[in-house]
């Protein structure tokens, strides 16, 4: 079973993502940026969910450190954003991340993206 | 022979009706009769006919019938001698009388006489009169009997033959008159016979000495000088031309040609040498140079008034060379004279060019001015009556010229012409001359003079065009530059205040210039001041809107105020008074700065002494005072829509702003809510009862609903933020259609519509914003699709003229005319409740036609209710971003 960080500071919406995935995947979770960094580090996932909006380091800043270190930088990002702005998007693909969801998810759009990152 | 074939020919006609109304009237002896007839044939003879019989005794005439035509006049005018008398030329008249005084006493055989009478028209013609007195026993004339005619052409005849004849004998007078011959050793001088009686020499006087003392004292030294040039053998013979005293109490003029003999030591023994009379040459030679001295006077006085016209076109602006040139020229002109230029000032008469050869002349005459406009003086007539005053002899003066006299006595001339310069019939000065000698300037002179007036008009005339020109000119040309600041500078009032006082300054000649603004205050403020005094002026304002000040009596009433003397003038505001005496300003004019009736301010001009503002500078200040008013407006204008774009900016800032973060607020719930309703339905599908299944859905459509509004409130922020870029690429259009219409083929309702794709040929490749083509497609489709229940919806495009027109034509609802524009609004469904009935957002349309113009293009609508809508968008096939 494949690994996935989920990094989202909503309880609510992280407690969502773990249900829409928990069957299929393990799964770790951080609240912020720089929990997301050491999960990254300690857990080695497969796929990493990150929201932008996040308190202590928020997740363009979490994507663009986990791109730049040379362990981690393989693993697939896609961003989870409630910004819908194109500049948002923008500042995303930017930070090195590897696809762009906006909330509210679409579970089919998301279901198929993880696949696709994961290349089953 | 034309004369006499005349006479002859007369002469048979009238002796026959003259002698019948003769042998009528004649009651007369055989023998008076008899003589009478020879008498009669005799006067016949003589004239032309007209014969006359005068009654002495009762003064009565009677005439034959030809009279009148005899010498053109009616026997009803020639009734008595008196009338005629009254038509002899006074200068014939004596020898008339006398004629007949002659005859009455016996002296004469008869009367006769040549004279001139004024025929009907007028002219004086020539007659010859005869008569024959008839006497009564005792001698005395009881009657005159006689003929009368017109002779006018024999005369004329007589005159040319007699000029004829003068003219003859002048040629021959210049001819040699006489030979002489001087022997130097006897000292004898020989004439011929013809020089002696030519000179009247008498013989005994036939010395050189003689000759000497007879010619003329002026011409002695000349004639002498020849003489010894032709001795000493300077000269090969003798010629001069001198005068010499003719014996009669005259000179003759005679041109003397001698040759000497010489003896062999060359001295001259002999003179021989003829003399010819050459006064009439002479004459004719002073004549001439007196003619030619008069023709360069007049060309002289050309040349000075050319002149004159010289300096007036070199200067324009200045009439004081004018003024100049005409004394300078005036002073070449009148010999032994001092000529003047004047014009009338404040009830004065000012001296504004004087030329005198004597300075000390010239400045006593100068200490006379300047004297008070008064028919006292000279010049004040020539001025005030506008005429020519002539003053041959001061001696002779006018006791009503007293101070005039005065003004002679002091300068010590003797004589003065004063001629106005007339304009418009008023004179606006004199130029005068003042001589040393009495008499009167001669016709041509005082025609000069008057030359020279009309020059001096014509200067004064043309400077002050000039002047006016120029003014007017410098007006419209500060007027504009005020303009020009008031466009340049909208957002502060400060350089066109500056201009408008500058421009004042310039010119009205104001010491002061200032502008008082009413404030928020609803008080007088100093807006703007150029002048000194400023503390003091400061000391005054602010100041109430009331009449009790200048600035504020202008604003009240609307009007402007002029205070020509602030010191002792009528109506002056006491703070007007005192604010003027406190910065020394003697007279001044307020305008009013008005906008649409409200006063804004006043502007005004002060002089530092006492004088009138002209209607023109009156309304220049107006002008100016407009200028102002418009600039306050223009900034407050510009400072009000500055505010408002200020706060419209930060609103729109917060808006979007405020539309970002709602966005984010809402859209994080609604994931939640959205997301475990599906887990719900998905895992609980087959627990639950049917109709909760049916609640969670209405849940989540209804989530789904919440955030389709909240996407596209935020798109319309976007677009209305100006924040959405369009992002062109070349597409092929067909494609694109074919794809939307697939996308909404899922929300046609497939039993009972039909869509239909209608493309007009091969559409073209377009280059467009794909994303919000496909938006704004789908948008219609999906409407058409929302409101259309049965029958079809067709997809229709067509492309032509660099433009593609895509329409969405539906069988549905349709619109009410009265909603087609407002369906494109915000929230706005035709019907309000039609939401609840058949979903939407209500802002699809105004999205999809904002991005539509974003692209440079337009959708509009056409509708039948109940039939069907059809909504057309047109787009430019390759899109131009406004700014390229």
């Amino acid at each position: 079973m494949k690994t996935i960080l989920i990094v989202e500071d909503v309880a609510l919406n992280r407690e969502l993502l773990v249900q829409l995935l928990e069957d299929d995947y393990r799964l770790v979770l951080a609240a912020d940026g720089v929990a997301a960094l050491e999960r990254a580090a300690e857990a080695k996932p497969d796929l990493i969910l990150m929201d932008l909006s996040l308190p202590r380091m928020d997740g363009w800043e979490a994507t663009r450190r986990l791109k730049a270190d040379e362990t981690l930088s393989r693993i697939p990002v896609i961003v989870l954003s409630a910004h819908a702005m194109r500049g948002h998007e923008d500042r995303a693909r930017a930070s090195g991340c590897d696809d762009f969801l906006t909330k509210p998810i679409d579970e089919t759009l998301l279901f198929e993206k993880i696949a696709r990152h994961l290349g089953d | 022979m034309r004369v006499g074939q005349a006479k002859a020919k007369k002469r048979g006609r009238s002796r026959a009706g003259g002698a019948i109304s003769l042998q009528k009237r004649l009651r007369v002896s055989e023998q008076r009769l008899r003589l009478l007839q020879e008498r009669y044939e005799l006067l016949m003879g003589a004239i032309n006919e007209g014969v006359y019989d005068w009654n002495v005794a009762d003064d009565t005439i009677h005439y034959s019938e030809n009279v009148q035509k005899a010498v053109g006049l009616p026997p009803a005018l020639l009734k008595t001698t008196a009338d005629w008398r009254g038509r002899i030329h006074p200068d014939d008249l004596p020898r008339y009388v006398a004629g007949f005084v002659d005859h009455f006493k016996g002296r004469t055989e008869r009367y006769e006489c040549d004279y001139r009478y004024r025929a009907l028209d007028g002219s004086w013609r020539w007659a010859r009169q005869h008569g024959i007195a008839l006497r009564d026993k005792t001698g005395r004339v009881q009657r005159v009997i006689g003929a009368t005619g017109d002779i006018t052409e024999f005369k004329q005849a007589e005159d040319a033959l007699r000029k004829s004849e003068e003219r003859y004998a002048l040629a021959t007078s210049a001819a040699v008159e006489g030979i002489y011959e001087w022997d130097l050793e006897s000292g004898m001088l020989f004439l011929t016979e013809r020089a002696k009686i030519f000179f009247s020499f008498p013989a005994d006087q036939l010395t050189p000495a003689a000759w000497n003392t007879r010619v003329h004292a002026e011409d002695y030294a000349g004639y002498r000088a020849a003489m010894v040039d032709h001795f000493k053998g300077r000269t090969p013979h003798l010629e001069h031309e001198y005068r010499i005293a003719d014996g009669q109490g005259g000179y003759k003029w005679v041109l003397d040609r001698g040759i000497g003999m010489r003896n062999a030591k060359g001295r001259v023994t002999k003179l021989v040498g003829a003399l010819s009379d050459i006064t009439q040459r002479k004459r004719a030679e002073i004549e001439l140079r007196r003619a030619r001295d008069q023709a360069e006077e007049a060309l002289e006085q050309q040349t000075a008034t050319a002149e004159i016209l010289g300096v007036m076109s070199s200067s324009p602006t200045d009439v004081e060379p004018v003024f100049e040139a005409i004394v300078q020229s005036g002073i070449r002109l009148f010999e032994g004279a001092g000529v003047t230029v004047t014009r009338p000032e404040n009830g004065q008469v000012r001296l504004m060019a004087i030329a005198e050869r004597d300075p000390e002349r010239a400045r006593r005459w100068k200490e006379r001015f300047p004297f008070p406009l008064t028919r006292e003086y000279m010049h004040g007539v020539a001025i005030l009556d506008c005429r020519m005053v002539d003053m041959p002899d001061v001696e002779q003066m006018d006791e009503r010229f007293a101070a005039g006299k005065r003004n002679f006595a002091a300068s010590g001339y003797r004589a003065m012409t004063v001629v106005p310069m007339v304009k418009d019939g008023a004179a606006v000065g004199t130029i005068a001359v003042v001589r040393d000698a009495a008499g009167p300037l001669s016709d041509r002179q005082i025609a000069l003079l008057k030359t020279f007036a009309d020059q001096a008009v014509i200067a004064i005339e043309n400077v002050r065009l000039f002047n006016e020109t120029r003014e007017s000119l410098d007006q419209q040309k500060a007027s504009a530059e005020v303009l020009g600041a008031i466009s340049s500078s909208i957002a502060d009032t400060a350089p066109v205040f500056d201009k408008i006082l500058e421009s004042c300054e310039r010119l009205f000649a104001g010491r002061i210039v200032g502008l008082n603004l009413v404030q928020e205050d609803g008080l007088l403020h100093i807006g703007a001041y150029h002048g000194a005094h400023r503390e003091e002026l400061e000391r005054i304002f602010p100041l109430p809107v009331t009449p009790e000040s200048g600035s504020g009596l202008s604003i009240v009433e609307g009007r402007v105020v002029h205070y020509p003397d602030t010191e002792h003038g009528d109506g002056v505001p006491a703070r007007t008074r005192q604010g003027c005496k406190a910065i020394g300003i003697k007279s001044v004019l307020f305008a009013p700065m008005l906008w649409e009736g409200r006063g804004t301010g006043a502007i005004f001009v002060g002089r530092d002494h006492v004088s009138s503002f002209s209607e023109k500078e009156i309304a220049l200040l107006r002008i100016f005072a407009d200028q102002a008013a418009i600039a306050i407006e223009n900034v407050r204008l510009f400072n009000e829509i500055q505010e408002k774009g200020r706060q419209l900016e930060i609103a729109s800032r917060h808006k979007s702003e405020f539309l970002a973060n709602m966005s984010h607020e809402l859209r994080t719930p609604l994931n939640a809510i959205i997301g475990f309703t599906r887990i719900v339905m998905r895992r609980s599908e087959e627990h639950i009862e049917p109709k909760q299944y049916e609640n969670l859905e209405k849940i989540l459509a209804s989530g789904q609903h919440l955030l389709a509004l909240i996407n596209s409130i935020l798109d319309l922020a976007k677009v209305e933020a100006g924040r959405v870029e369009v992002n062109p690429g070349e597409i092929g259009l067909s494609p694109v259609l074919e794809s939307c219409a697939r996308t909404v083929e899922p929300l046609v309702k497939a039993d009972a519509v039909t869509l239909v794709k209608e493309f007009d040929g091969a559409l073209p490749q377009m280059v467009v914003d794909e994303e919000k083509l496909r938006q704004i497609v789908i948008n219609l489709l999906s409407n058409a699709a929302k409101f259309t229940s049965r029958g079809s919806i067709r997809l229709q495009a067509h492309a032509s003229n660099g433009s593609v027109a895509i329409a969405v034509a539906d069988t549905g609802i349709g619109i009410p005319p009265d909603k087609l524009e407002v369906i494109f609004e915000e929230f706005a469904q035709a019907d309000a409740s039609s939401t609840r009935v058949y979903g939407g957002t209500g802002l699809g349309l105004t999205i999809a036609r904002r991005l539509a113009r974003l692209m440079g293009g337009e959708i509009t609508a056409e509708s039948v209710l109940g039939s069907g809508s059809t909504f057309t968008l047109t787009l430019p096939l390759r899109y131009a971003s406004p700014g390229a």
